[in-house]
C-alpha cells in the first residue's frame, strides 16, 4: 500500500471546493482503483467526473500519469513514486 | 443560381476607384460555399505569388457565406482574407456582428479590393449600388466613432472599418465592427490600411433567396428547441465564452506567463477571473444577427480604476487569456480596459495580449529595462503596466512601437536574445488553448501541429486532420461555430439546413469534399508563395520542449512530427514537400492546379531515366 495525493486542476467549484486528494492505493492500481478511491473520499465526483455507478471517466476527463494522459478506455498502473493528476475537459472560445 | 446566394460579387480597384459587378458561374459556389473558399479560391486565380502584403497587389475580400442572412442560427459572419502581413501567407479572419447579413441585404456575396487609394476611402454598398466616398473626416479615428458616424450618415447600415492601429500598419491590425466584434487573425486590419480603406458600410433590404423556407424555419425551430432542451441557451446567453477563464488558468488549458508559467502556482488564486466578475460591470446582453443566444455582452462604463466607456463589449475567452493569465494577470477591469483599447484601435486582442506577455518576460530577464519602456515596469502581473503598454502599441507611441507588428518582429527589433520569449508559429501568436492538455487527442482539438500546420499558422478554431473540413465548410457556409456546429452538427443536420436554403441536394459527403477542396485551396496558395509548414518555426514551448517539471502539464512533450505525419497521410499531402497528390486534386475538381503542381516532368514514370 501506498499514499498519493492527487491534483485536480482547474475542477469547477460547483463540483467541490477540493482541489487535492489523498488515497490509499495498491501499487500496480489501476485506473478504476485510482477513481474507486477517489470517490470514496469524494462522492461529488460521482456524476460529472465520473461515471454514475462505475469506476470509470467521463468523456475527455483525464489522468496525467507521469506526462502521459489516459482517457477513459485506457488503463494504466500505479506505482509509489508515480506523479498522478486529474485533468478537466478543455472548453472552447 | 443556386438560393442562399446574391449571386454577385463586387470588385473595387482603389487605384483607379473603378467598381465592377461580377455574376460568377455557379460552380464558385458550389465548389468554394462561400467565405474564405470562395476568397481562398478568387485570390489563387487572380493575385501573383510573391506580392507585398501590405501594397496594391494584394487582394483584399469580405465573403459571407449561403446561411449568412438566412433564418439558420448563428448565420451571421463573414470572412476576410488576404495574404497575411503578419506570416507572409494565406491570411483569414472571421467575425460576427451584423455587417455578413447586412451585405446580402445590400446584394452581395463579398466584395474584394486591390490597388491603393490616393486618399482615405470608404466603400458604400447600397442596396445593389456601390460607390467610394471620402473618408477624411474619419482616418485617425477609433473604430467606435467610425462606426456611430457612418451610422448617422447612414441610417439603417452596419458598418466594418478599422481604427488607428490599422491605419498604422500595425501587423496585428483587426477590423472591427458591432463596437467590439472582430475578424482580428492575420494581421488583416493593416491591409486595409495600407489601401487606405477606413471602412465598409452596407444597407439594403434585398432578400436572401431561400430554395425552401418552410423546411428552412422547421429546421430553426428544430434547433433552438434543441438549444433549449439541453440547457445550452441559458447557460451561453448568461456567460458566453467568459465563464471558464478561472477555471481554464489553473488546468492547464490556458497559457500562463507566455507559455512559461504554471497557473497554480504563478497565479495561484484566480477568482478575480470567475465568471461573475466577467459580468458583474454588464449592462445588457447583446447577440449577433438574429441569434437566440446572444452570447456577448455590453458593459456599463467603468468607474473604478480603468474608465472604459459604456458599451465596451464583456469580456471573451481568449482576451481573458491573453491579457490574464498569460500576463500573470487575475486583475478583470485591468482586461476590460486593455480589450476596450484593443477593439477601439482596432487591434488582436489574442496577439496583443501575448505580444505584452512576450515584454513583460524580455523584462524580467533584463532583456529591455525601464529605459527601453519609457518608464514603465512591465512586470509579471502588473496590470496597469499592461494596460498602459497596450495604449502605446495601439498608438504606435514609444516602446508601442517596437511592439506593434507581433512578437517575431518585436524581437528582431529588441536583440539580445530577445526571440527565445517570442512565442509564436509561423509569425503569429497563437490562440489561448495550450494543446499539451490535449494529448494525443489531436485530430479535431488543438494541437501542437495545429497550430504549426494550418494554413494561417497560429489559428485555434479550425482544427486539424479531417475534422478540419467540417469546420472549414462550417465557415464557409458563414454560421457560428459556438452555436451552429456544437450544437447542430450532430446527425444530418447541417445537411438538410443547406438543402433547404440551397437548393443544391448534397450529401454529408460531398459537403465535407467542399471543405477538404478549401483546405487544400488554402494550403496551395501558402505552396505557391514557397511556403511548407512543415518550415514553419513554432516556439518550443507550445510543445512541451523542455516539459514542465510541475502542474497540469507535468512531463507532458508533444510529438508535433509524428502528428504531421499523421495529419499529412490523412490529407494524401506528401510527407516531405507537403504538396497534395494529384489523385487527391482530381479527386477534389481542382484538375487546374493538379496540372500547375504535377506537370509532365513530375510525374513518376517508368523505364530508364531519359
Ligand atoms: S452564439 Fe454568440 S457568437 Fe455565435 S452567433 Fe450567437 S451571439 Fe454570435
Amino acid at each position: 500500500m501506498f499514499k498519493r495525493i492527487i491534483h485536480m486542476y482547474g475542477l469547477p467549484y460547483e463540483i467541490t471546493d477540493q482541489r487535492e486528494v489523498e488515497v490509499e492505493l495498491e501499487e500496480g492500481a489501476s485506473m478504476a482503483d485510482v477513481i474507486a478511491a477517489m470517490k470514496a473520499k469524494i462522492p461529488a465526483l460521482g456524476g460529472p467526473v465520473f461515471r454514475t455507478g462505475e469506476d470509470r471517466l467521463e468523456e475527455l476527463y483525464k489522468f496525467n500519469v507521469n506526462g502521459h494522459l489516459y482517457f477513459d478506455g485506457m488503463d494504466f498502473q500505479l506505482h509509489s513514486g508515480d506523479r498522478i493528476a486529474l485533468l478537466m475537459p478543455v472548453t472552447g472560445g | 443560381m443556386a438560393a442562399g446566394y446574391m449571386g454577385k460579387l463586387l470588385f473595387v480597384n482603389l487605384s483607379t476607384q473603378e467598381i465592377k459587378e461580377e455574376a460568377p458561374d455557379e460552380s464558385l459556389y458550389r465548389d468554394f460555399i462561400g467565405g474564405y473558399g470562395i476568397g481562398a479560391r478568387i485570390l489563387y486565380d487572380r493575385q501573383k505569388a510573391g506580392v507585398d502584403p501590405l501594397g496594391p497587389e494584394n487582394i483584399l475580400g469580405m465573403i459571407t457565406g449561403p446561411l449568412t442572412g438566412s433564418p439558420a442560427i448563428g448565420g451571421a459572419r463573414y470572412q476576410v482574407v488576404a495574404k497575411s502581413p503578419l506570416t507572409g501567407g494565406w491570411g483569414d479572419a472571421n467575425s460576427g456582428g451584423h455587417f455578413g447579413p447586412y451585405l446580402k441585404f445590400a446584394g452581395y456575396d463579398g466584395v474584394f479590393f486591390n490597388g491603393i487609394s490616393e486618399k482615405p476611402v470608404y466603400l458604400f454598398v447600397d442596396n445593389g449600388k456601390a460607390e467610394l466616398r471620402d473618408a477624411a473626416h474619419l482616418w485617425g479615428k477609433g473604430t467606435y466613432e467610425t462606426e456611430d458616424t457612418l451610422g448617422v450618415e447612414h441610417k439603417r447600415a452596419r458598418v466594418i472599418c478599422i481604427g488607428p492601429a490599422g491605419e498604422k500598419l500595425s501587423r496585428v491590425a483587426s477590423i472591427n465592427t458591432h463596437k467590439g466584434d472582430a475578424a482580428a487573425r492575420s494581421g488583416l486590419g493593416a491591409v486595409m490600411g495600407s489601401k487606405k480603406l477606413k471602412a465598409v458600410v452596407a444597407k439594403g433590404n434585398k432578400e436572401v433567396p431561400i430554395a425552401d423556407i418552410e423546411a428552412t424555419n422547421k429546421l430553426r425551430t428544430e434547433h433552438i428547441e434543441d438549444l433549449k432542451e439541453s440547457g445550452f441557451l441559458e447557460r451561453f446567453h448568461q456567460y458566453g465564452t467568459g465563464g471558464h477563464g478561472d477555471m481554464s488558468a489553473h488546468s492547464g488549458d490556458t497559457p500562463v506567463r507566455n507559455w512559461g508559467g504554471i497557473g497554480v502556482f504563478d497565479v495561484p488564486d484566480v477568482s478575480g477571473l470567475n465568471k461573475d466578475k466577467v459580468i458583474a460591470n454588464l449592462d445588457k446582453r447583446i447577440g449577433c444577427w438574429r441569434c437566440p443566444a446572444a452570447c456577448k455582452g455590453s458593459l456599463k462604463e467603468g468607474t473604478g480604476e480603468y474608465k472604459y466607456p459604456a458599451g465596451n463589449h464583456r469580456l471573451e475567452y481568449e482576451t481573458i487569456g491573453a491579457f490574464g493569465a498569460n500576463c500573470g494577470n487575475t486583475n478583470v477591469e485591468s482586461i476590460e480596459m486593455a480589450s476596450h483599447l484593443c477593439n477601439s484601435y482596432g487591434m488582436d486582442t489574442i496577439s496583443a495580449g501575448s505580444i505584452i506577455a512576450f515584454a513583460m518576460e524580455c523584462y524580467e530577464n533584463g532583456i529591455i529595462t525601464k529605459r527601453d519602456t519609457d518608464g514603465i515596469e512591465l512586470t509579471w502581473g502588473n496590470h496597469q503596466a499592461l494596460v498602459a503598454m497596450t495604449e502605446k502599441m495601439a498608438k504606435r507611441e514609444g516602446f508601442g512601437d517596437i511592439l506593434a507588428d507581433g512578437v517575431k518582429v518585436a524581437a528582431e527589433r529588441i536583440g539580445k536574445g530577445a526571440e527565445k520569449f517570442a512565442v509564436h508559429a509561423g509569425g503569429q501568436e497563437l490562440g489561448m488553448h495550450d494543446p499539451k492538455v490535449v494529448g494525443h487527442q489531436f485530430a479535431g482539438m488543438p494541437s501542437a501541429a495545429m497550430y504549426w500546420m494550418n494554413s494561417t499558422p497560429g489559428r485555434h478554431s479550425q482544427a486539424f486532420g479531417p475534422v478540419s473540413f467540417v469546420t472549414h465548410l462550417n465557415n464557409a457556409m458563414g454560421t457560428c461555430m459556438i452555436i451552429f456546429m456544437w450544437r447542430a452538427a450532430r446527425g444530418s443536420y447541417v445537411q438538410r439546413m443547406m438543402t433547404a436554403v440551397t437548393g443544391f441536394d448534397r450529401s454529408m459527403e460531398e459537403l465535407l469534399k467542399a471543405g477538404e477542396r478549401i483546405a487544400n485551396m488554402r494550403h496551395v496558395f501558402n505552396l505557391r508563395e514557397g511556403l511548407n509548414p512543415l518550415e514553419h518555426y513554432i516556439h518550443p514551448r507550445v510543445c512541451g520542449q523542455p516539459p514542465q517539471k510541475d502542474g497540469p502539464l507535468a512531463g507532458i512533450t508533444m510529438d508535433i512530427k509524428e502528428e504531421a505525419w499523421w495529419h499529412l497521410g490523412a490529407l494524401d499531402w506528401d510527407r516531405r514537400t507537403t504538396v497534395p497528390s494529384r489523385n487527391k486534386l482530381l479527386e477534389l475538381g481542382l484538375n487546374d492546379i493538379a496540372e500547375e503542381l504535377w506537370p509532365p516532368e513530375k510525374m513518376p514514370r517508368m523505364g530508364p531515366p531519359v
